[in-house]
């Protein structure tokens, strides 16, 4: 097993979460310190450099998001941080705010810094209390240090961070449906445009960016982008990636992997291999929304771009493996029953067509369904597919839209025997 | 004023006129639950798509929530539009009851209009719907939860 260079997880124990001591003296708010040795707009166009892309499951550059953010522009600003990690197959977040929180803080500082937003926020899942606490108590440690309040590390710039819980569900990680929330009111999305950099908390100027991908900006800003953009094992990539594995691997655990890496490395060398013994079948790459890979990606580079040339995405990296024993048409029938529950109602394809979908998957599932149930399934996906109002009908259609294009002998099969033929 | 094309028909429509509207100064009435001039666009029933053929703004797009723009070419019969407000409809339909016969609405009713507007007629869905549980709202307003189709408006 390749042993690859640790970055978010470089300080990572079990069962133990890294103070402000430990974190300094490993070269913790170094990064801090060189921001803040630079122009804000200088920070902004390092991260633009650096390549790096957004962790929370879009992919977007991190430094082009940045460059539209109107830092020069007078009153209340703010930077949000995504915490609100909930996507079936991705706990990454958690396992980096368990073992080192300090690193989102000071990303957040760096951020904020950058941005020139003086208020930020770390939104994070209700069912996250034990993150909460240490976050908590982090921002603590890093207030008493000097690291963030007033006048940080005597800059003049001052800069207030706070953990808010989320008082809802899946929607909330839509970041418009975020805003919502942070402002008390019912989370369904907003329209965009206007983006949340021109109108976005309390209808001003805002940054909203995932856990990891802040996490990682104190790292750019310590040891450059030269270094960042080597990590990766795809020369046209930057960075490591946090891996959660789960499913039917003999090891599913979190694993810092350089992007570039192929899924045959991952599944077999970290996940240990499909357990008792079983053949590989197919996989989701990165968390429930995105579109099944099978044993002909295995030597695919889990990257950006090279998945979205597969069809699928990167996602979170959240891989939960499917062994030869798998029914597929069980495992979405499970994913759309979770996109169904968590519709927020606002969208009428979202709202009703995930139920018809879900009820679809159950008529074919349970061996009840005909050639014209096939048919309707088609044509919800493809009225579903770019016509709702967020994303989460989007990433509902990830898996069911692979079903039919990798899968459709499953389903033929479930409708002519009767019944689910791996039962 | 923006001058827009709709159905082969040009128009020309004041400054922030949405192309919804700017459809109805045709005589065009493109479907649409969520959307009403008193309470401005919303985007949420997905019923007024309608095909951006060429212009500033392309695509299956909710007409209600585009401005309407010079040069914007726009399809109300293209048949992805076309496709896609049938599937709205019955959407809508699938936890809506059988109470056309008993219903007071009956006859005056958007969403009987709207539906064969949509072009939708036999219902597919046979599972089961939702149902809700009434507010008491008094003696003089009866609520009747289950027939709503959370439109939004």
């Amino acid at each position: 097993m390749n042993a690859y260079t640790q970055v978010l997880f470089k300080n990572r124990r079990p069962n133990e979460t890294v103070l402000l001591p430990e974190y300094e003296k490993n070269g913790g708010y170094q990064g801090l310190r060189a921001a803040m040795k630079m122009p804000p707009a200088e920070v902004c166009e390092l991260v633009k450099g650096s390549g790096l892309r957004g962790r929370g499951g879009a992919g977007f550059p991190t430094g082009i998001k940045w460059s539209f953010f109107p830092a020069d522009q007078p009153g209340d600003k703010y930077l949000v941080c995504n915490g609100d990690e909930m996507e079936p197959g991705t706990y990454k977040d958690r396992q980096l705010l368990l073992a080192d929180p300090h690193q989102l803080v000071e990303g957040m500082a760096i951020a904020a810094y950058a941005l020139q937003t003086q208020i930020g926020y770390i939104f994070l899942r209700y069912a996250y209390e034990d993150c909460f606490q240490r976050l908590e108590r982090a921002i603590e440690e890093a207030v008493e240090a000097g690291y963030l309040g007033e006048n940080i590390l005597g800059s003049g710039f001052d800069v207030e961070l706070h953990v808010h819980g989320s008082a809802g569900r899946y929607i909330l990680g839509e970041e418009t449906s975020q805003l919502n929330g942070l402002e008390g009111r019912r989370p369904n999305p907003r329209s965009k445009p206007p983006f949340p950099a021109q109108r976005g908390l309390f209808g001003r100027p805002t940054n909203v960016n995932n856990v990891e991908t802040l996490a990682t900006v104190p790292h750019i800003l310590t040891h450059g982008t030269a270094w960042f953009q080597a990590l990766a094992l795809n020369p046209e990539s930057a960075g490591t990636k946090l891996f959660g594995l789960s499913g039917h691997l003999n090891r599913t655990e979190c694993f810092e992997l350089p992007l570039g890496i192929t899924l045959r490395e991952v599944v077999e060398d970290f996940g240990g291999g499909v357990r008792g013994g079983k053949k590989f079948k197919a996989c989701l790459p990165g968390g429930a929304s995105t579109p099944y890979l099978t044993t002909d990606h295995l030597d695919v580079m889990m990257d950006f771009n090279p998945l979205e040339e597969a069809e699928s995405r990167l996602g979170t990296a959240g891989v939960t493996v499917f062994d030869e024993d798998t029914c597929m048409v069980a495992v979405t029938r499970n994913l759309n029953q979770f996109f169904a529950r968590e519709s927020c109602g606002w969208c009428t394809p979202c709202r009703e067509g995930l139920s018809t979908i879900s009820w679809l998957l159950d008529r074919i599932e349970f061996g009840r369904a005909t050639n014209d149930d096939l048919t309707m399934l088609k044509d919800q996906v493809k009225n579903i597919k770019g016509r709702s109002f967020c994303a989460l009908a989007e990433g509902a259609m990830g898996p069911v839209e692979a079903l039919l294009r990798l899968y459709e002998d499953e389903i033929k099969d479930h409708i002519r025997k009767g019944c689910c033929p791996f039962n | 004023m923006p001058k827009l094309t709709i159905d082969n028909l040009e128009v020309t429509v004041p400054d922030g006129t949405n192309v919804l509207e700017a459809a109805r100064e045709l005589d065009i009435v493109i479907p649409h639950f969520c959307y009403h001039e008193a309470l401005g666009a919303v985007g949420s029933c997905r019923l007024c798509a309608m095909m951006f053929v060429d212009g500033p703004v392309k695509g299956l797009q909710m007409a209600c929530m585009v401005q309407a723009q010079d040069g914007m070419v726009v399809s109300s019969t293209d048949p992805d539009a076309m496709e896609l407000r049938e599937h709205v409809i019955e959407w809508a339909m699938i936890n809506h009851p059988h109470d056309c016969p008993v219903c007071d609405e009956g006859g005056e009713c958007h969403l009987q209009e709207m539906t064969v507007a949509g072009g939708h007629g036999v219902r597919r869905y046979s599972g089961k719907k939702c149902t809700f549980v009434n507010q008491d709202l008094g003696p003089f307003v009866q609520q009747e939860m289950n027939r709503c189709i959370t439109c939004y408006r």
